[in-house]
């Protein structure tokens, strides 16, 4: 083989040496950004079907006379049931789905809720409060997603630099 | 090829194999100057990894970076996408455990907050330390976003407790 050749092979060789190096120090890096974006997707997905469960926790200890009450929470309870926790597609399509249903059934348990303490001056307990909780503790979707971007845009850039 | 490359190329040569740089030589008048007008005394330098010459290492230097870059490009969706899989059900968990926690605290904070003081105090901190960006804080999770050993997050564990206590006191049947 000419002499020149074989520095060009040279040539292929470091490449490809670099870019199992940035694969491999990547496959560690990227999968934590990852994994940090999937545990904050994941909580924020899942705030709102716990507070409908904890909030049935409740319901059904006071005595509330009020069987289309009663059977309203039974089926939040059996709607929940059937909701996985992955991140699988069929999942997230049926969490979608799911959700509508148990959020229509949740705001009739509250108005039905809301009308027998009415004798009791309270502040309202509606659905929309429960929401707006559940945004106060898992904040804004969108606002997750674009600092993520932003953290991930430093980091490959810094390890670019680093290098 | 640049013609830094070559020339990095051409230098090598001249360490090595003299008949070869002559011939290169005389087609790149341009390189030739490069050639003698840089670091003459180019000695091969020891390396600790690999033994190349100084210039051998320049150029593995620039091409392993080349490669570097683009591995790390090619690989970085495949990751993002294992490792939001990874994360995901863990969030979700602490997610529903923590809503569970607020919901109940809500209804027995609207039924009873105005007698009972403590019960609207912790509603209210709860509210603020149940937060996801105390939940998912790096004072909980280690470096690799895992949970303490026991898998157990230690803000959870503490108003579980505080939560059943509430919930005995009001007779609330779940556990």
């Amino acid at each position: 083989m000419d002499e020149f050749d074989e520095l060009l092979n040279l040539e292929e060789e470091f490449y490809k040496e670099g870019y199992a190096e940035g694969q491999n120090e990547n496959l560690k890096n990227n999968f934590l950004e990852g994994k940090q974006f999937g545990l904050q997707v994941g909580f924020q997905r899942y705030v709102l079907l716990g507070q409908m469960i904890g909030i049935c926790d409740v319901l059904d200890s006071f005595d509330l006379n009020s069987s289309a009450l009663s059977k309203n929470v039974q089926s939040i309870r059996t709607l929940i049931s059937q909701v996985e926790m992955t991140n699988d597609d069929e999942n997230v399509e049926e969490l979608g789905k799911i959700m509508i249903k148990l959020k229509n059934r949740f705001r009739t348990i509250m108005i039905t809720f809301q009308r027998i303490m009415k004798k009791e001056k309270r502040e309202p307990f509606t659905f929309e409060v429960i929401e707006e909780i559940s945004r106060i503790v898992a904040g804004e979707v969108q606002g997750f997603v674009e600092d993520e971007d932003v953290t991930e845009a430093k980091t490959t850039q810094d390890q670019a630099q680093a290098w | 090829m640049s013609t830094d490359d070559l020339a990095l190329l051409l230098k090598n040569f001249l360490e090595t194999e003299h008949k070869v740089i002559y011939r290169v030589m005389a087609n790149q008048d341009d390189i030739l100057d490069d050639v003698w007008g840089s670091d003459s005394d180019s000695e091969m330098l020891s390396n600790e990894n690999a033994g190349y010459s100084r210039d051998l290492q320049k150029l593995r230097e620039q091409h392993n970076k080349r490669g570097y870059l683009d591995g790390i490009v090619s690989s970085k969706e495949t990751n993002l996408q294992q490792g939001f899989n990874a994360g995901f059900p863990t969030g979700a968990t602490i997610g529903f455990e923590i809503g569970r926690l607020l919901g109940r605290l809500q209804t027995l904070n609207y039924k009873y907050g105005q007698e009972n003081e403590q019960l609207k105090k912790d509603y209210s901190q709860a509210l603020n330390d149940l937060k996801i960006g105390n939940m998912l804080s790096k004072h909980v999770f280690d470096t690799d976003y895992q949970l303490p050993e026991d898998g157990k997050h230690p803000i959870l564990e503490e108003w579980k407790i505080k939560v059943s206590s509430y919930s005995a006191q009001y007779n609330i049947i779940r556990k």
